[in-house]
């Protein structure tokens, strides 16, 4: 996970504390529920710039930071993938 | 604010009119009576705002529907209530069910942003209103949680109605039925609405409504003893709220909504007759 991720995830968890943020982190445990995940969704979007798709919207994508992680990976690899197919 | 402490109520599957609804029921008729609110599983869309169809009913008609469901009986009955004679009401009853508009209550993160007819109880303290609010939801604006307020009664809304309720005698449990349209042409109109921001608005609202309405009615069936096989099926209809509110923001910021949600909404729509069928219920 890199710096911007981590970044843009931690306000969202009011029960993560002083801890570091791993890719085990359960988001639910650190205080993510329905509406926060939705406006994190919305943070990742504007912050960097990448759409989840609809396959990635769903409860096992928000279980823990890695699995958010690497739905944006795939997202920002994708993203990447039409910029050189349209270029 | 306090917290409110009727346990039974089960706030997280019930809407805005029939919460504090619920606190009197269970609380007047013991723990669990509230349920029969889920009795009757509809879907009959009606006009509604924006040219759109809507699965909310007025309020004054869908909280007589509930009481008679839970045993109670609207008295003292009275439209345009404002604060003063709410007041008097409340000065003259244990407690007082109320409608008003959402935008004017102070207790709700709706105040100044959001109107809607919303349910609230409200007794006399020698300190101004006492209002009672059970409501339980995660809004754009914050949490609302249920709890006890005292609001001074300047500060109060107009109520668009207000009564006491008392117990009827000879009560028996309804039982379950459906009553269930065919969803094709509340479906269409949503997905051929012009305006797509409004049409997912207001599609963001009807899904929350859909989907406690859904829990309810399971939890009823289950209370009387049925053992329901609707948990896939429930978590599909939670899936889909939140897939509109997800198409709402997108809507809003000129981005692609979700393709999957209006397809999903015919599909919830139409499984609802297959996994609640009552079959040989005895009440």
């Amino acid at each position: 996970m890199n710096q911007p991720f981590i970044d843009l995830l931690t306000p969202f968890l009011p029960n993560l504390g002083d801890r570091p943020l791993t890719e085990d982190s359960r988001l639910h445990d650190l205080g993510m529920n329905s509406m926060k995940a939705i406006d994190l969704l919305f943070a990742i979007e504007d912050g960097l710039g990448v759409s989840l798709p609809d396959e990635d919207l769903n409860d096992t994508t928000f279980a823990t930071a890695g699995s958010l992680w690497a739905a944006v990976q795939r997202a920002q690899d994708a993203a990447e993938g039409d910029r050189r197919a349209a270029a | 604010m306090t917290a409110t402490a009727t346990p039974s109520v089960r706030t997280g599957i019930l809407d805005c009119v029939q919460v504090n609804l619920a606190l009197i029921a269970d609380r007047r008729n013991g723990p669990g009576r509230h349920l029969a609110l889920g009795a009757r599983l509809r879907f009959r869309p009606e006009p509604g705002p924006d040219g759109l169809p809507t699965v909310d009913p007025p309020p004054e008609e869908h909280l007589r529907e509930g009481a008679t469901l839970v045993g109670l009986r609207p008295d003292s009955f009275a439209h345009r209530v404002p604060a003063r004679d709410l007041r008097a009401m409340a000065e003259g009853a244990p407690v007082v069910y109320a409608v008003a508009d959402s935008y004017a209550m102070p207790w709700l993160p709706y105040a100044g942003r959001a109107h809607m007819e919303h349910g609230f109880l409200v007794g006399a303290h020698r300190d101004g209103a006492e209002v009672e609010d059970a409501y339980d939801n995660e809004t754009a604006w914050g949490p609302a949680r249920p709890g006890r307020w005292t609001i001074p009664w300047e500060h109060m809304p107009t109520a668009s109605f207000a009564c006491t309720l008392s117990p009827v005698a000879g009560y028996r449990a309804p039982v379950p039925e459906l009553s269930l349209d065919d969803p094709a042409a509340y479906v269409e109109a949503y997905t051929a609405h012009p305006d797509r921001p409004a049409a997912l608005r207001r599609l963001t609202a009807e899904t929350w409504l859909l989907t406690r309405a859904r829990h309810l009615h399971a939890a009823y069936r289950e209370h009387l003893g049925e053992r329901l096989d609707a948990q896939a099926h429930l978590r599909g209809w939670d899936r889909l709220t939140a897939t509109a509110f997800i198409a709402q923001r997108r809507a809003e910021r000129g981005r692609p909504v979700p393709e999957t949600l209006l397809p999903e909404l015919a599909s919830l729509l139409t499984a609802d007759r297959e996994v609640f069928a009552v079959r040989n219920h005895r009440p």
